[in-house]
């Protein structure tokens, strides 16, 4: 018997999941409770004539239960043969799409919730990626942010489970130490999503007020008094309290490779992901920071001397540094030479007034911490006089990059080795003009579509910022690229005409191609709820999974949701 | 005995709450009890032109009728006769009876307007006016629309029509769209005029249109510290603009929509305590800043600036030392600064 329900009741209906809301009222509420949800196979389901998806009712209640079940697609109701238990259903899934299934259980003086289960039906042929969604709530909204991970079927379109956002709750306490108010900067990072972190400040009375989840938080509390340790301490819902300490003192020596004493270097240390505090060597070279010592930890210590020195930053990851000694850092011996004879030309012109950033990265045999050896990375700023020449600065006679700012945001990168000796000059070629059409997978210019320069390795260590352009009405953008330079070039359309394309360049001496296409597209739809009532204004991002560094919070696609509480986005095609 | 209604308006088929009262007066002073009915009739001066029974009856001193639109004979109800006895406490009946007859006119349309705006009714960009009209007493069918638009300017203006206008799904309503384009903000007044039969119904409304705002900062990551406090910045961040509040340079940007264009971002940086410096082609929503390119415990003041179509190549009125900037002094802020401590 092929059965299509009809349900006056449709409106009530919030898809909360199996077995937690009675859309009809809770006149019976005081009734025995019994618990209903639904199981489905198969747990994958393709799109194929001969797919058949089967749905059980999964009822735990004293006494004998009937069963009412609806399916729709989208709006539309999907008919669907019952079992002659009516516990099962059977149902087409020649159609990829999400399935909505509900159940309705009554058992004589027991109260049942309704049921409800999303199925996902796929294209054939159709892959699978991952993607982490992250959400924030409209400005004057009491729903804090949320961060999950969602899987996106591949195909034309896809629409994903509702993204709830529950309202949160006004958390409101003291930060102490010893009793005594502390101000600081806390981090309130959900068990369940540490991406969908809360950030807020006490000021010198102590005081924090937060909306939260109500569900245990890792906090990260950085106090502005270099006195206290930073550290993560654990919030649970009902705490208004939460405590720091001096901590650990963690001491050390900076010395050179004669073993003369180091002043002025910065000393920073993160333990197990928690930065200490910030030290810097005195005169002697002794340093002291405040820190949480745990055994077995990774710690990352970075030591930058003053520029005038002209040697490295070191770095240290390790997890067998003895912190509870004294830490000992000392350079080796680094020949290092003064670049104040180099000249920054243009071809023949000289470059007065240009900024140069003098980079070295991953170089070895610069020094230990603590015994170990340490990696040496350099950045130094220097200002050519109006002459073109560089001052007096000193940087280890290796092989180095120069990042060239002839003026404000025309950059040039270059070799700079001091290995043998101290280069003449610097070039500094004009940038590189291009230009390049957007296209939509398909063919044709996508007029507004953007381009965003992200810079990488030196270019992006001397503090090169990322441009955008938009296209034309021919989908055509100009960009101008530093010569010698790295970048990521990320195409992106807001309109969602196509996905996300991420093109990596190295060393670039010439201009690109005549045109980018962006990628194949699934169409992702999801409705932001708080569990009942959609939440329209809500900003959704769709962010990549794996990525590391600022990658991790750049967005693939984003918008807001409309009044239904929907949002489609487009994301390069699984 | 008499009967007695105190609203001079004229009746009509539909009319809801028309009222009666009895003029009551015993020479004995004794109480007396009234019987009200009410007959729906084609010409009331002759019984037999009228239903048999009455549409309401009521044994109140007040007598409040709503006027149906069909007789029983499914017909127009043409006028009503208006009956009222009256019994004194000692059975002694009022004589004559009283009663009226009261003409009933055509039902006049009836018209309900509601006006959307994707763009906050900004001048430049459409509104959208949906007028529901229907008729008591006729098909709505025989309904015709006139729309009379006055701008602030009391100019001439013509609306033009809304294409694909959804209908309203009970069959005795219609609905027309109609498109306003502002050219100027103000009040703009409209009338709308239903006639059905040569009876007329006007509805005024206004549309009040605005000028296009400044943008509004409205969620930033991470969140900008409050006055005093700085940002630990830990690990290569990307400050982000997440929200801007604008009714045609929104952030995240609207793509497709011939109206709108993305929000314009200005960045800067300042390092302890030198000059702020341009981020010279930032322009983007996001900056991203690495610690290792600074030095620890550096003070770092990272600046964002929103500009729209209206405002963008123009300074904020602040001065440089100013965190946050609002053009109109209030809560809508066009620039936030981070204040960030290098770790």
């Amino acid at each position: 018997m092929r059965i299509a329900v009809v349900s006056l009741m449709l409106g009530l209906w919030v898809g909360c999941g199996a077995g937690d809301k009675n859309p009809i009222g809770d006149s019976d509420a005081n009734a025995p409770m019994c618990t209903a949800s639904i199981s489905f196979l198969p747990a994958e389901a393709v799109a194929a004539p001969d797919t058949v998806i089967r749905a059980e009712a999964v009822v735990d209640a004293t006494g004998v239960p009937s069963y009412q079940w609806f399916v729709f697609r989208g709006s539309a109701m999907v008919p669907f043969d019952l079992a002659a238990t009516n516990d099962v259903i059977t149902f087409s899934g020649a159609t990829a799409g999400t399935y909505d299934v509900f159940l309705r259980v009554s058992v004589p003086d027991t109260f049942c919730p309704e049921a409800h289960v999303q199925i996902e039906v796929r294209e054939p042929g159709a892959g699978q990626s991952p993607f982490r969604i992250h959400a924030i709530a409209p400005a004057n909204a009491t729903n804090p942010a949320v961060s999950s991970t969602v899987i996106v079927d591949g195909g034309s379109t896809d629409t994903l489970p509702d993204l709830v956002m529950p309202k949160g709750t006004l958390v409101e306490g003291n930060l102490v130490a010893n009793s005594q108010p502390v101000a600081a900067y806390l981090r309130f990072m959900p068990a369940t999503g540490r991406d969908a972190a809360v950030e807020t400040y006490c000021g010198v009375a102590g005081q924090y007020s937060v909306m939260l989840r109500s569900e245990s938080h890792d906090v990260l509390v950085i106090p502005f008094s270099s006195a206290l340790a930073p550290r993560i301490v654990t919030w649970r819902p009902g705490m208004t309290s939460l405590a720091v300490d001096s901590g650990d003192s963690i001491t050390g020596t900076v010395r050179n490779s004669a073993g003369a004493p180091i002043g002025g270097a910065a000393v920073t240390m993160t333990i197990a992901g928690v930065p200490a505090t910030i030290g810097a060597t005195d005169a002697n070279g002794r340093f002291s920071i405040q820190g949480l010592v745990v055994a077995g930890a990774e710690v990352v210590v970075e030591v930058t001397p003053p520029a005038s020195t002209g040697l490295p930053r070191l770095t240290l990851s390790s997890t067998s540094l003895d912190l509870t000694a004294d830490v000992a850092v000392q350079y080796a011996a680094l020949t290092v030479r003064d670049v104040a004879t180099t000249l920054v030309q243009r071809g023949t012109t000289a470059l007065g007034g240009a900024t140069v950033s003098i980079i070295g990265e991953a170089l070895a045999n610069v020094g230990t911490i603590g015994g170990i050896a340490a990696i040496g990375d350099l950045h130094v700023v220097v200002t050519a006089g109006g002459n073109g020449r560089l001052p007096t600065q000193l940087a280890p006679a290796r092989a180095l990059t120069a990042v060239v700012e002839a003026g404000p945001g025309d950059y040039a990168v270059a070799a700079f080795d001091l290995t043998a000796g101290v280069p003449a000059t610097i070039a500094s070629p004009s940038m590189i003009a291009s230009t390049t059409t957007i296209i939509a997978p398909g063919g044709g210019g996508l007029a507004g579509a953007t381009l965003d320069l992200v810079p990488r390795s030196a270019l992006a260590r001397a503090g090169a910022p990322t441009v955008r352009l938009i296209a034309n009405g021919a989908g055509t953008v100009n960009p101008r690229l530093a010569n010698r330079a790295d970048y990521d070039l990320r195409f992106s359309d807001p309109a969602g005409r196509g996905g996300q394309r991420v093109v990596a360049i190295d060393n670039v001496t010439s201009g690109l191609p005549a045109s980018h296409a962006l990628l194949p597209a699934t169409l992702v739809t999801v409705k932001v709820t708080d569990g009942v009532n959609s939440l329209a204004g809500a900003l959704v991002q769709f962010r990549c999974v794996g990525c590391a560094g600022v990658d991790r919070a750049r967005a693939i696609a984003e918008g807001a949701t409309g009044i239904d509480g929907t949002i489609t986005l487009a994301v390069p095609r699984p | 005995m008499d009967i007695r209604r105190d609203d001079a308006n004229a009746v009509h088929r539909g009319d809801l709450g028309v009222k009666f009262f009895a003029e009551l007066n015993d020479p004995d002073g004794d109480p007396i009890r009234v019987q009200w009915a009410a007959y729906a009739c084609t010409d009331a001066s002759n019984v037999g032109d009228c239903d048999a029974t009455p549409f309401a009856e009521a044994t109140t001193a007040d007598f409040t009728i709503d006027v149906p639109v069909l007789r029983a004979t499914n017909t127009h109800v043409e006028s009503l006769l208006i009956a009222l006895d009256g019994v004194d406490a000692l059975g002694a009946a009022a004589r004559p009876g009283q009663q009226t007859i009261v003409p009933v006119l055509d039902g006049p349309p009836h018209l309900r307007i509601s006006k959307t705006s994707k763009y906050k009714f900004v001048a430049g960009t459409p509104v959208e006016l949906f007028i529901e009209y229907g008729d008591p007493d006729d098909s709505p069918d025989d309904v015709t629309i006139d729309v009379m638009v006055t701008p602030p300017s009391l100019a001439t203006f013509t609306l033009t029509d809304l294409a694909n206008v959804p209908q309203p799904t009970d069959p005795k309503l219609k609905q027309i769209g109609k498109v306003l384009t502002a050219s100027e903000a103000g009040q703009w007044r409209l009338a709308i005029k239903g006639t059905s039969h040569g009876v007329e119904t006007v509805v005024p409304d206004i549309v009040d249109v605005t000028v296009d705002q400044p943008p509004c900062l409205a969620e930033l990551e991470p969140v900008v510290p409050p006055a005093g406090a700085q940002l630990p910045l830990i690990d290569p961040t990307l400050f982000q603009v997440l929200v801007v509040d604008d009714e045609l340079d929104r952030f995240p940007t609207v793509g497709g929509d011939p109206f709108m264009q993305p929000t314009s971002f200005a960045w800067s940086l300042k390092r302890g305590s030198g000059a702020r410096q341009s981020l010279t082609g930032a322009t983007a929503n996001a900056v991203d800043l690495d610690p290792a390119t600074f030095t620890p415990g550096e003070l770092l003041e990272l600046r964002v600036e929103a500009f729209d179509r209206n405002t963008v190549g123009q300074p904020l009125p602040c001065s440089d030392d100013e965190p946050s900037c609002s053009i109109q002094t209030n809560q809508c802020k066009q620039r936030l600064t981070w204040r960030i401590e290098v770790r």
